[in-house]
């Protein structure tokens, strides 16, 4: 749920990357970090392991812009892929607004993508969310990778719900900020 | 679960409840912030320490713990300490759904922060009892008696104060975590020229203003109408051409 809190005069919306391991979650949002006007970002956090996987969550605020003197800030998390960390993805998956899932395109990581997905089903329903009640698109990452699942099959096998869906290379940020612009859009078209 | 939200209690009251207790421990600073780390409010000196970090930490922090008492066969634990060389850190749940955070020197003075904390947290209950839990499917919080307390008083603010607000200079300023990685995209963040942050005034005839925020403005407030104004389609549109200009042209 989007957050006003009148005593700051902020409203907080809160948008959750989820999905495998090494999937490019971290990637996307130093993507962001790093590209947009360092005006509306002030820190990342990132925790994270020795081999850069994530071990708690990576948390990026960003400003949008006033509302009636209201800050409307972008809340951006995501949750550690590897399987273990199931405690720490439910933390962050409470009340969120929105999800891009990141699913790893290579043939070899297409297991974890629908494991992964399922966790996210699970996860939400056990905060009482169905997962066709919250906004979420899907993120195809590393399509510049040779071994990779054609999208028609991706699609068919993974996006079941018919959700928004694009295409990215996160390193290079093809299709990064696409994603953000529109789960957000999602999320603000669904405030009521 | 996108139903709205609404954190909501005096300011000064609230503020006068934090600084109390600031004053009464002796300590450097108390931040109050919700289970999932969002910052209500804090009092003290924390100009030092990035708060939104802060909040989204401690919230990490404290539903790890709560898993450790799971597996100890324990419902949570209320209370986390930190000691540290010279600051240390205690953290209290409050009614569930709040987290009052104390930041302090000397560790004789744990008890007193202990009793304190507890003293005030239940002025701090009393300031937000009027709210009900998230509505169960839709996360709302409906206040029980709107009438009450939806009336703040009329704000006047000026253009400095809502183009430099104090909150966001001092988390700004302080970092309490830097890789390597963040130190080379803060150097080529510099390069970037800061995009002019626009607000949105409702007009009488519902028509979007789009403008730089230059000039001074005095509105009313109320949780009421902030919701009802978030949700209509005006701000949606608005919030869209925000999202536009900073993702937009990036591809």
């Amino acid at each position: 749920m989007a957050t006003i809190n009148t005593i700051n005069n902020e409203i907080n919306i809160k948008i959750v990357y989820y999905g495998p391991g090494l999937s490019g979650k971290t990637t996307n949002l130093r993507y962001i970090y790093q590209n947009v006007p360092q005006n509306l970002v002030s820190e990342m956090i990132s925790l994270d392991t020795p081999e850069e996987r994530t071990l708690f969550f990576d948390f990026l605020p960003m400003e949008l812009g006033f509302v009636h003197g209201f800050k409307i800030r972008l809340l951006l998390y995501t949750v550690p892929g590897q399987t273990y960390y199931e405690s720490s993805r439910k933390l962050v998956l409470r009340n969120c607004d929105g999800i891009i899932f990141v699913v790893d395109s290579q043939i070899e990581q297409f297991e974890a993508n629908i494991e992964s997905l399922a966790s996210m089903k699970d996860n939400l329903l056990a905060q009482g969310v169905n997962i066709t009640q919250i906004p979420w698109i899907i993120q195809y990452n590393k399509r510049d990778l040779k071994n990779i699942l054609d999208i028609p099959i991706l699609e068919r096998k993974i996006n079941h719900f018919g959700v928004e869906s694009f295409e990215a290379v996160a390193k290079t940020g093809k299709g990064v900020f696409q994603t953000i612009k529109n789960i957000s859009k999602l999320v603000i078209r669904k405030l009521e | 679960m996108e139903g709205i939200h609404v954190i909501n209690a005096k300011r000064s009251e609230i503020q006068g409840v934090l600084g109390s207790l600031v004053e009464k421990t002796n300590s450097t600073c108390t931040v109050l912030i919700t289970e999932d780390g969002q910052i209500v409010t804090w009092s003290g000196n924390c100009n030092f320490i990035n708060l939104t970090a802060l909040g989204a930490l401690v919230a990490g922090m404290f539903s790890a713990t709560k898993e450790v008492a799971r597996l100890l066969g324990e419902k949570e634990f209320s209370i986390l300490f930190q000691q540290g060389q010279k600051l240390n850190i205690q953290i209290s749940l409050i009614a569930m759904q709040m987290m009052l955070i104390v930041v302090f020197e000397g560790i004789q003075k744990t008890a007193l922060i202990r009793l304190q904390t507890q003293n005030h947290s239940k002025a701090i209950i009393n300031l937000f009892e009027i709210y009900q839990p998230p509505i169960k499917g839709t996360g709302k919080i409906k206040p029980q008696d709107q009438t009450q307390k939806q009336q703040l008083p009329v704000k006047k603010v000026t253009a400095a104060q809502v183009n430099h607000p104090v909150q966001t200079e001092e988390i700004s300023d302080n970092k309490i975590k830097k890789t390597d990685l963040e130190k080379e995209a803060t150097t080529a963040n510099t390069a970037k020229s800061p995009l002019p942050q626009k607000e949105w005034i409702s007009e009488s005839d519902e028509t979007i203003s789009l403008k730089e925020r230059t000039s001074q403005k005095s509105f009313s407030l109320t949780p009421k109408n902030v919701e009802s104004e978030i949700t209509n389609e005006s701000f949606k549109n608005f919030a869209a051409s925000l999202l536009d200009d900073i993702f937009g042209d990036n591809e």
